[in-house]
Parts: C-alpha cells; sequence; structure tokens
C-alpha cells in the first residue's frame, strides 16, 4: 500500500503518541507506525510519576511545563489517564540523605519549584503508614501520578479524533531519503511518503537511525518492579527515596559505591496506583534488551520499599515486570533537527522521564515542525553534541 | 459432552475477568480498537491483571480475539509470563537479602 503525509512519527510509547496528538490538533497530516500495540513498549512497563523534585535545569522547564499541561490532560484528551494529584514525598531515613533534601530544596526555590522540607513528626501526621524510621522529607503537592498505558492510549486515540491515522502491528523496515531530504517511510505492511520523519523510538531509536545512517547515542536500561495485590487507598500514594537522586542522576557515585544495593541501582521508589495495587520500584543496570527480572534486584527493592512503609510486607506480589529505559551519555534526552538530514527529526533518550516529559515533547516537537522554532528552547538538547560520532 | 456454544453469541454482560471485574463487551471494545493480543487486552482492560494473573481468563480472552480477528488461537502471541508463579508477601522477597 502507497500513500503520502506530512509527518510519519515512528513508535507508539506515550511521546510518539502526544508527538502525533499535537500536530494532529494542528490541523497537520499525520501518520504513526507502531511495530507492536500502543504503549507494548517502555510505556507499558513504567511506574507513571508525574513529579519536578528530581531534576535540574535545563530539564526543570519542561518537567514545569509538562506538569501544567498534565493538570488539564483528562479535559483535554476526553480520556481518563488516571490523574491523581496526590503529592511526592522524597524521604530520608540516614542524615547524609537529609543535609542532600536540605541542599536540593534551596536549589529547586532557586529553579522556580515550589517544595518544602518537613521533619520526622509531620511525616507521621501526614500517613502513619510511614515509617518512624524517616528522619524527614521532602513535599511537593504540586506532584502527581497517573497510569502511563492510558496516558499513551489517550493520546492515540485522541490524535486519531484530529484525524492521525495510527497503523499498529506496522514494523518499519527501511527509510528512503532523496539527496538530502527525507522522502519516505516503508513498513511491513505499506509505504508512506513524507516531508517529516520523526523519531520516537526510545531504545529502539538508534535502529531506526541507522535507516538513515545516523548513529543515536542511546542505550537501554533496565528497570524493575514489583506488583502487589490491590489494597486499600492510602493517604500517601508516591513516596521516593533520597536514595534515588543517586542511583537515577549520579551514575558516578553508583560506580563508587561499595554498597550493594546502591551497586543494582535500587532506591524506593513507592506508588499506589488507582486500583490500589502497589508499584514497588526502582533499579537500574545495563544488560541490554533483556526484560527480565532478576531475583537479587527484587529482593533489594522489596527490602528497601519495607523499609519507608513496614505495612508492604504483609501485601502479596502478584506479579513482576522490567522496561528499557532509553538513556543518553550526558544524561538529557535529545529534541532536535538533523542538521544534513532534511525533514529528520530526533526525539529520544528520555530515560526514567519519558511519561513525565510526554506533554511537553509532543508540544514542541509539533511547534518544531510547523513554526520552525519552540516556545522553550531546545538547544540543550541537540544533536549536533554527537554528530561527529555519524555512521558513514 | 455438551458443545460450547462460540463466546462471541453469548450475552456482552458475561464476566471474562472475576478479579478485574471485565465483561466480554468491554474485550469487544478494546479488539475493535485494534488490539490483537492477549497483552494487549491485558493493558487496556485491564483483564489478567488481577491476583490470578489471568489463569481464570487467559482462555476466554484467547478464544474471544481469535473469534473477532479470525484467527488461529496458535497463530497468537502467547501473553509474557512473569514471575511469581504464586502471590507471595513482599516481606518473604526481601527477607532473602543477605545482612
Amino acid at each position: 500500500m502507497n500513500e503520502s503525509t506530512e509527518v510519519v512519527v515512528i513508535g507508539g510509547g506515550a511521546v510518539g503518541c502526544s508527538v502525533a496528538y499535537n500536530l494532529a490538533k494542528e490541523g497537520v497530516d499525520v501518520a504513526l507506525v507502531e511495530r507492536g500495540e500502543i504503549a507494548s513498549g517502555t510505556s507499558g512497563a513504567c511506574q507513571g510519576g508525574i513529579q519536578a523534585l528530581t531534576y535540574e535545569p535545563p530539564l526543570t522547564d519542561l518537567v514545569l511545563e509538562s506538569q501544567k499541561i498534565y493538570r488539564g490532560l483528562e479535559e483535554e484528551l476526553q480520556y481518563d489517564i488516571e490523574y491523581d494529584n496526590c503529592g511526592l514525598l522524597v524521604c530520608a531515613d540516614r542524615e547524609d540523605q537529609l543535609q542532600t533534601l536540605e541542599e536540593r530544596v534551596k536549589n529547586l526555590q532557586k529553579w522556580g519549584v515550589a517544595a518544602r522540607l518537613i521533619d520526622k513528626d509531620e511525616v507521621r501526621k501526614i500517613d502513619p503508614i510511614l515509617s518512624k524510621d524517616i528522619l524527614g522529607a521532602l513535599i511537593r503537592t504540586e506532584d502527581a501520578v497517573a497510569n502511563p498505558i492510558r496516558i499513551a492510549f489517550g493520546y492515540a486515540s485522541a490524535a486519531k479524533k484530529a484525524g492521525a491515522k495510527i497503523y499498529t502491528f506496522n514494523e518499519v523496515e527501511n527509510i528512503t531519503t532523496k539527496g538530502n531530504e527525507v522522502e519516505s517511510v516503508i513498513t511491513d505492511k505499506r509505504k508512506i511518503k513524507a516531508n517529516f520523519i520523526v523519531n520516537t523510538a526510545g531504545v529502539w531509536s538508534p535502529f531506526i537511525g541507522e535507516m538513515v545512517g545516523l548513529k543515536i547515542p542511546v542505550t537501554p536500561q533496565r528497570g524493575q518492579i514489583i506488583v502487589s495485590e490491590p489494597s486499600p487507598r492510602s493517604q500517601v500514594r508516591y513516596v521516593l527515596d533520597a536514595d534515588y537522586l543517586t542511583t537515577a542522576f549520579n551514575p558516578d557515585a553508583v560506580k563508587r559505591s561499595k554498597n550493594q544495593r546502591i551497586k543494582l541501582g535500587v532506591a524506593a521508589s513507592i506508588i499506589q496506583t488507582e486500583s490500589g495495587n502497589w508499584l514497588l520500584g526502582s533499579s537500574r543496570d545495563l544488560v541490554g534488551f533483556n526484560r527480565k527480572t532478576s531475583l537479587k534486584t527484587l529482593e533489594f527493592i522489596a527490602k528497601r520499599c519495607i523499609k519507608f512503609i513496614p505495612q508492604l510486607k504483609h501485601i502479596n506480589c502478584i506479579r513482576t515486570y522490567a522496561g528499557l529505559r532509553p538513556i543518553t551519555p550526558n544524561g538529557l534526552p535529545i529534541l532536535a533537527k538533523v542538521k544534513d538530514l532534511d525533514g529528520f527529526v530526533i526525539s529520544t533518550g528520555h530515560h526514567g522521564e519519558g511519561l513525565m516529559l510526554s506533554p511537553i515533547t509532543g508540544k514542541l516537537i509539533s511547534e518544531l515542525i510547523t513554526k520552525g522554532r519552540t516556545s522553550i528552547s531546545i538547544e540543550k538538547f541537540g544533536y549536533s553534541r554527537f554528530e561527529q560520532h555519524n555512521v558513514s | 459432552m455438551r458443545k460450547s456454544r462460540k463466546l462471541k453469541d453469548r450475552s456482552n454482560d458475561v464476566l471474562v475477568c472475576r478479579c478485574e471485574d471485565v465483561n466480554v463487551r468491554e474485550i469487544k471494545d478494546a479488539i475493535r480498537l485494534g488490539i490483537q493480543t492477549i497483552d494487549g487486552v491485558k493493558r487496556l482492560t485491564r483483564a489478567g491483571m488481577g491476583m490470578c494473573q489471568g489463569r481464570t481468563c487467559r482462555r476466554l480472552v484467547e478464544q474471544l480475539i481469535a473469534e473477532e480477528t479470525k484467527r488461529k488461537i496458535e497463530k497468537m502471541p502467547p501473553p509474557t509470563k512473569r514471575p511469581p508463579v504464586r502471590p507471595v508477601e513482599i516481606g518473604v522477597i526481601a527477607k532473602r537479602v543477605a545482612k
């Protein structure tokens, strides 16, 4: 089958679906191709935290803008994404973590992120399910959780309503170019001519890059999660370990650490979903495209989460899963046009923040394509810094 | 033995996933949106996400997808299997960590 459109988006995760929606909303002809089903990759294997406490500039502006969009997203998409403005507590159970949080709260104020530090007693007052071992916490009431799968499906269905074509079970086999311009995307089912091609394939985006001779420096990083049976909803539904600031954002400190748990990238990340199930993470390791769970890591996750919410130990685990996060060498996503290939746009490398950043990413990529400039600077997320490594 | 009726001929209100309370209609709706796999049905409807992890409803979901998409069950990808095989207390998992 041959057809043509203005933009082809490759990848049906939260980011790709948001890009397709934002373009369709502007009246742009857009087709999204996905080799499996919507949210069958990374977006279907994450936790759903929508928070601003662990990010630093240049990401902070994107995160705050994304949170703004999230607040009105159910209405905008006419879709229930199980958005729950429950707030986030980043908890410390050691003195050194408390110091880290004290520094962090000062910085957050500088960056324009509303947050405050609370002491042991106030933590327990908020919810007695929190452990007596917690010495203090950083709290932000604007933070929230949502259902990652429903976010991707919500964007996909709203995109469809706005005129986008969504082709699932369409695996991209090749991309053709003409001179220094993109020409078409060829899947196992159809050929689509396009003026723009957006690579939102996440951990698989390097394979798409290779088709046009570009090396995209994205590596899969595994994250494992324990799912519990549902239990009555508690007052506190989103808790992070202060160690998360280390395991998620300081790879050098992880490398240096002698602590076995930190070496496995384990820090507690606890979310209770709308259905009452607890999702317990987090871990980070590099094992290629392996999506299996490993018992050793799950043991550390369980132990660390119980440290913050002791009553979790009596709740049953019904499933475990692992997802792959697209990571880049400098820790930042790549949101950019490619200088030597007109029409090729890269939107990948979102690490564990793809869900958090999907609303703003969709908006910025749509602006980049329709207006040639963006409402928030994406200079820091450029691609040129990698271009010297192009495969010939 | 009584020959069973096709699932699609049954009432749309028949419960398929007892754990998560998902009926025939909801699963058919998901399939009509383009879902073709057991994992896909699960992601969209929660059928198979509950306590029994699809032990009760998997075959029924499979049959519904096969009937609605006119494909053979053998040709469909099996759902992803994940530990644990039976529910286990989170405290039991944590206890295995060496002190």
